[in-house]
């Protein structure tokens, strides 16, 4: 018990820390004549400037379309609790189709290693661990890995700036840094990835990933992007597209809550409380 | 003689002919100039298809040098959009992704854990690991990099629990095994009385304990039999080759061909890894060398990019850093005199290497299999008859000379014939059709028609040199006598081919009309070119020739007299002989099977029974179950649904007691039970989540398999059968702790009774009531599948076999190469079990089934091809023969002559088909194309026939006469272009494709006894009929006074 405690107020602490560090980091001095190292430091600007957003609370639509355009809606909720340095936890629970409602996912990130998960069945009320499913596996069926969906870990690439272009983005033409990334890390599916990370805000517009052989099998476009509390970006709609079977998956967000604690509760009008790590144990998956 | 009376000379046809003679050289010129610019449109017209082929990436070997695409090798083709299995099967392309594999194997008998060796696993690794790195390549799926799903014991090093693992087979280095895994994983795959078999049972309960039951592990049934076999000696590794999505504007066949190259792209990216493991792929100097020069390049984008070509296995050449293309590696090939030779050079000439000798990195011999691989077979066998194209056209020239003995007649016809090859190329290419196996028969064909059209031409102005002192009356003469019967010929034969259309198959209907028009090119060189020719022959009347007339009147007389005095016999003979004949017609078996169509040491052919032989068919079997309930139940649209479930929490919610919550209003329970029935009747087709559903066809499933194994039963043909059943219960079993009796599929009895109920809970996020709905069986299976999605790689992903709205479930099977007659059997069975034993997975009319099944299959597909193929080429042959037999009444305008002809033209067709059908000898579809052409020579010869005899008999001369002064005229140029088709047919028989070499053999038969039929039938049918009657007379001197008129 105290150990869990220390580590809770551990990671309490990081959070803390990590909000504030993000919240005043001023863009270094980067090197733009090493493009290896130039590409290193945007995408490790960018992973610093993007967290300290502590906890969220979403409600998706997951539209999975197969060759013909047909498509089934997998509609969920997900909780997700920042842990800066040590890999987010996070709970997926399916809201929709009636068949699947109430099946949760709980996920343990590791950095450096394959993920810690759990899966809920409401049909046999039993959490069941699962070990291994890995990196490459999909998710829930859809065009998305777990790979796509994990946070980047800027020290598993091989970073190289490529070059600095405009790109649409939400009706508006902006900068963004095209870099190339190389996994470095064994349990991928790609030979290298090319990341549109925009010059303003710091976010990743697109992300081209490129199978095994070079050839180009999936992009992933982020769009209806939206700012929370004047600092957190979240894109509202995130498009994957298969180029090679010509089937695509569409994320909608909507209900998003950024940082629990600047929200009101609707029940007692109170302030609400940030998740902790309770929120996210086996037990917690059941409910 | 010299020419005609003034009466002749004011005749059309004499005009006509005149006019022709006259104008040849303005005639000539603007045929073969029309004939040169259809040709120069078709082949720009294939550059465009190429262009535009490779504009959408780079699928060629990187040398630089890409021939003009002329052919369509896709298998697509050949299926008939219309036929209901046909559209059946392409739903289940649509519905699934679309795929190919290619089979990798080889054995190991050496060692004691057989393909579990770790050298043989290592092996396997390493080729899994770069097949991964080839384009095209989606998934492979090996004894090293399969799901390894079960229940376990796992330890994050903070703590240990147990749970569902799922790793591949073999992750950490295949070296690094230790015994005890080894046998881990042999037990999971092969089970554990199988690897007791291998290995010894002492060894499988070191590993399973003393106590275990052997029969609690089964192995696992997606990999036995298909990755490995059940001694574990032979392995496969399944490679699945994308078909690619073509994204942007281009047409149908761009995307068709590119989709081709595509694979073959694949598979020598393959071959390439294939190679390297046998060591017979070395790196040249020059690209060892620019290996070193790219690695010491800066980074930047142009280096990645070198980098990749200097990686792409599917190239083997590539563009260096200073713009030159090298060749990467040199690849030898052990020939049949024990030489390597070098077959990678772009100089076409194959080199010996006496200095090499293999380095492999592993011992086994590789064998390969799959669709793509017999795709490309086909391709090379069939493109390597084109072969005896040259060859054919060598040795007719070389008969022409001998049987004309002139220039005249030996350079005319082959003129002709290049020219109408030329102009019918020309159309297709420029109507943007490729030749596919079938037109690539196109030039033999055209052959036929272009010496039967223009050595009518060149024989009557060899016949009648000696006539003539004036070169032009001689070839007006020449003109003026063949322009009529050739240009009726000319019409049957394009009616012949132009009833082809009557068939739905694209190639057919693309011979027709190709050939068709084909047909009248050939007509206006032979009116054309062939006039403007023998006038530039010099004229001479040579005595040598009026001798050989003396000989030829001599013979004609005798054969008339006898043939005459032989009439009624030849007639009832040939009547019997005939009617036995169609009778075989009806016993005549079409056969596709693959293995007889190749030589016996075709190596691909030799790979497939192999990998037959150690690890189960290659063939596949597709028996999809499509939901009865899917075309009138639609589900709930989103607001629906959602409406559904606040109606269903407000109901369950007030029927416990939960204090705030408003009771449903009359409306809106009416509302609730509306949507409620609604959802019900749509999930209820949802067959892939249903139970009842899945426990049939485990019962379905253990059926086929009790036949399977039964020798004589038609579905031992099938070796293996799959469906996410098997994942199914893979699921149910690791989820109740591993335990082998829930290795079953999912009933009613595995939810627990309190989770029935629906109910209501407090969600502290949302701050909302939150509605939980019943659980049951089905929403078991649409929770383990979820569950299994969440785990797979996308190769292995469920929406191959599951489609996404759960209505449409895919079992596949795999079987041996077989004739299809078998094939068919086999499916004929499946649909009789289904019938009798399982009414509710078959639809039939007005019944209560859960689920409809189709069997199909790409290779069956291919074998019914043939079938259809075959009926409608007899078809049309019937639906020909009458159209002709119609048009020769009219122009004759005698109705019996029509009908007598039936018999000398029905005669070459029917009796070697007919003797394959009496003798039981399976006949290839397309090969009963060439009956076509038969058809057309035999019209032909009957036609000119029929012209010269009514000439003879309309100058009031005796049958006898008649008959014989007929044989004299027409004799030489029959017999001529007989010869010289059945030599230029023959060249065919050298083939190694059967199809083509069974074509030949029909050919050469049929045009032989179309010969005969008309030296032996036709007069003595003509003698029958006693045409000398005045009423014949009459008739046909009117008609005459068309086609020719008298002399």
């Amino acid at each position: 018990m105290k150990k869990q405690l220390l580590i809770l107020l551990s990671v309490i602490t990081t959070i803390s820390l990590s909000g504030v560090t993000s919240a005043n980091d001023a863009p270094p001095v980067f090197d733009t004549e090493n493009p290896a190292i130039y590409g290193k430091q945007l995408v490790e600007y960018s992973d610093r400037k993007l967290h300290g957003w502590r906890d969220e609370l979403v409600a998706g639509k997951m539209s999975l379309y197969d060759t013909n355009g047909q498509s089934v809606l997998r509609s969920f909720r997900r909780i997700g609790l920042e842990r800066f340095g040590q890999g987010d936890k996070s709970i997926i629970k399916f809201t929709s189709p009636a068949d699947i409602k109430g099946v949760a996912a709980l996920n343990y990130e590791n950095s450096g290693s394959s993920d810690d998960n759990w899966l809920y069945l409401p049909s046999t009320k039993k959490v069941r661990r699962i070990s291994g499913a890995n990196n490459t596996a999909s998710f829930q069926g859809s065009e998305f890995t777990y790979e796509d969906l994990n946070d980047l870990d800027p020290a598993e690439y091989q970073w190289q700036f490529l070059k600095e272009i405009q790109m649409e983005i939400d009706n508006e033409t902006l900068p963004v840094f095209k870099i190339e990334g190389k996994p470095t890390y064994r349990d991928t599916a790609y030979s290298y990835l090319i990341l549109y990370l925009s010059k303003d805000h710091w976010f990743q517009a697109q992300v081209e990933y490129f199978d095994k052989s070079g050839t180009h099998l999936k992009t992933r476009t982020s769009s209806q992007w939206q700012q929370f509390h004047n600092q957190y970006w979240r894109a509202l709609q995130v498009e994957m597209a298969n180029h090679q079977t010509g089937k695509k998956t569409v994320l909608k967000f909507s209900d998003y809550l950024v940082d629990l604690s600047q929200y009101t509760s609707k029940r007692t009008g109170k302030k609400r409380a940030n998740l902790t790590e309770s929120s996210f144990t086996k037990r917690a998956l059941t409910k | 003689m010299n020419s005609e009376g003034s009466t002749g000379n004011n005749r059309f046809d004499y005009r006509f002919a005149k006019m022709l003679y006259q104008w040849r050289w303005l005639t000539a010129i603007f045929v073969l100039c029309s004939v040169i610019y259809v040709f120069m449109s078709g082949m720009e017209n294939i550059g465009r298809v190429t262009k535009s082929v490779l504009s959408i990436s780079d699928i060629s070997d990187g040398s630089g040098q890409i021939a003009p695409q002329m052919f369509d090798p896709s298998l697509d083709v050949w299926f008939d959009t219309g036929d209901a299995t046909v559209k059946a099967y392409f739903d289940i392309e649509d519905r699934f992704i679309a795929e190919d594999y290619i089979l990798v194997t080889f054995e190991n008998t050496q060692d004691s854990y057989g393909v579990f060796s770790r050298e043989s696993l290592e092996t396997i690794q390493r080729l899994t690991e770069n097949f991964l790195t080839v384009p095209g390549v989606r998934h492979v799926r090996s004894l090293t990099y399969s799901p390894w799903i079960r229940w376990g014991s796992i330890d994050d090093g903070i703590s240990t629990e147990n749970g569902l693992i799922i790793s591949d087979l073999v992750e950490s280095p295949a070296t690094q095994l230790s015994d005890k895994q080894l046998v881990e994983r042999m037990v999971a795959v092969l089970g554990a009385n199988r690897t007791a078999k291998k290995i010894g049972a002492q060894r499988v309960r070191e590993y399973l304990g003393n106590n275990a039951n052997f029969e609690d592990f089964q192995g696992e049934p997606l990999l036995l039999d298909a990755i490995v076999n059940q001694d574990a000696s032979a392995t496969a590794i399944q490679i699945q080759i994308t078909r690619p999505v073509v994204e942007g504007e281009h047409s149908e066949l761009t995307k068709k061909l590119y989709s081709v190259q595509f694979q073959r792209a694949a598979l020598r990216g393959i071959e390439h890894f294939l190679n390297i493991e046998s060591g017979l792929s070395l790196k040249t100097t020059a690209f060892q060398k620019a290996e070193k020069q790219i690695s010491a390049l800066p980074e930047s984008e142009d280096k990645r990019k070198l980098k990749q070509s200097l990686s792409d296995p599917s190239k083997n050449f590539m563009v260096d850093q200073d713009g030159q293309t090298i060749q990467k590696y040199r690849v030898f090939r052990l020939d049949e005199d024990g030489h390597y030779l070098d077959i990678a050079s772009l100089n076409s000439e194959f080199k010996a290497d006496s200095t090499f000798t293999p380095n492999a990195l592993s011992p086994y011999n590789f064998k390969l299999g799959g669709v793509p691989v017999l795709e490309r077979n086909f391709e090379v066998v069939g493109s390597a008859d084109s072969k005896f194209l040259p060859l054919m056209f060598l040795v007719i020239t070389v008969f022409l000379i001998i049987l004309t003995r002139s220039f005249a007649g030996t350079v005319i016809p082959m003129v002709v014939v290049l020219a109408s090859i030329f102009g019918t190329v020309g159309t297709i290419f420029a109507t943007g059709t490729l030749f596919n196996n079938l037109t690539a028969m196109m030039p033999n064909m055209m052959t036929a028609i272009g010496v039967a059209d223009s050595i009518h031409l060149v024989a009557a102005w060899l016949l009648m040199r000696s006539q003539y002192d004036n070169k032009a009356e001689l070839i007006i003469e020449v003109i003026r006598k063949n322009a009529a019967p050739v240009l009726l010929t000319t019409i049957t034969t394009a009616i012949g081919f132009y009833s082809l259309m009557l068939n739905d198959l694209t190639p057919v209907k693309q011979l027709a009309w190709s050939m068709a028009i084909g047909t009248f090119i050939a007509y206006l060189l032979t009116m054309t070119v062939v006039p403007l020719m023998l006038s530039l022959f010099p004229h001479s009347k040579r005595k040598r020739i009026k001798q050989r007339d003396a000989i030829s009147q001599y013979l004609s007389t005798q054969w008339a007299a006898l043939i005459i005095r032989h009439r009624a016999k030849v007639v009832g003979y040939s009547s019997i002989v005939a009617l036995i004949s169609c009778i075989g017609l009806f016993f005549v078996q079409i056969d596709a099977d693959q293995r007889k169509m190749f030589t016996a040491d075709n190596p691909v052919i030799l790979d497939l029974i192999w990998i037959e032989e150690h690890l189960g068919g290659t063939g596949d079997l597709e028996i999809i179950f499509n939901s009865t309930a899917s075309d009138s139940a639609e589900g709930l649209n989103e607001q629906e649904a959602a409406r559904l479930e606040s109606l269903q929490a407000r109901n369950v919610a007030t029927a416990s007691g939960i204090s705030g919550v408003k009771a449903l209003s009359s409306a809106e329970m009416n509302e609730l039970n509306s949507l409620h029935q609604r959802y019900e009747a749509w999930n209820n087709g949802r067959i892939g989540v249903s139970a009842q559903f899945l426990q049939q066809v485990e019962q379905f499933e253990y059926r086929l398999r009790e036949e399977m194994v039964k020798p004589d039963s038609a579905l031992s043909i099938i070796t293996d059968l799959s469906s996410p059943l098997d994942i199914l219960k893979k699921m149910h079993q690791v989820q109740n702790n591993d335990n082998p009796a829930f290795y079953r599929a999912v009933n009613e009895g595995d939810v627990s009774a309190s989770l029935r109920q629906a109910s209501v809970e407090f969600d502290e996020l949302t701050e909302e009531y939150n509605y939980i709905p019943s659980q049951t069986a089905s929403t078991l299976i649409s929770q383990y599948w979820l569950q299994y999605e969440n785990g797979a790689r996308p190769g292995e992903t469920l929406s191959t076999q599951l489609s996404v709205d759960r209505q449409h479930y895919r079992m596949q099977g795999r079987g041996l190469l077989c004739t299809t007659q078998e094939k068919q059997a086999a499916i004929a069975k499946i649909r009789e079990i289904a019938e009798n034993e399982f009414p509710d997975l078959i639809a039939t009319p007005n019944d209560a089934s859960i689920a409809d099944l189709t069997v199909s299959g790409k290779k069956t597909l291919m074998d019914r091809t043939g079938i259809i193929i075959a009926e409608s080429f007899s078809k049309s042959i019937v639906v020909a023969l009458i159209v002709i037999l119609i048009v020769i009444s009219l122009f004759f305008r005698s109705w019996k002559l029509g009908l007598v002809s039936a018999l000398p033209n029905v005669l070459p067709i029917a009796i070697p088909l007919g003797f394959f059908g009496w003798f039981g000898i399976m006949i290839d579809g397309p090969a009963i194309a060439v009956a076509v052409v038969a058809l057309g020579v035999c019209v032909d010869d009957t036609i000119h026939f029929f012209t010269k005899y009514s000439r003879a008999i309309n100058s009031g001369k005796t049958v006898e006469q008649a008959i014989s002064e007929t044989m004299r005229e027409c004799g030489d140029a029959l017999t001529l272009t007989t010869i010289v088709l059945i030599v230029g047919f023959s060249t065919m028989l050298l083939s190694s494709f059967s199809p083509n070499y069974l074509m030949a053999v029909l050919a050469v038969s049929m045009i032989a006894l179309a010969w005969l039929a008309d030296f032996i039938v036709t007069p003595a049918v003509l003698a029958m009929m006693d045409i000398k009657s005045s009423e014949k007379k009459d008739t046909a001197t009117d008609s005459l006074a068309y086609s020719g008129g008298s002399q």
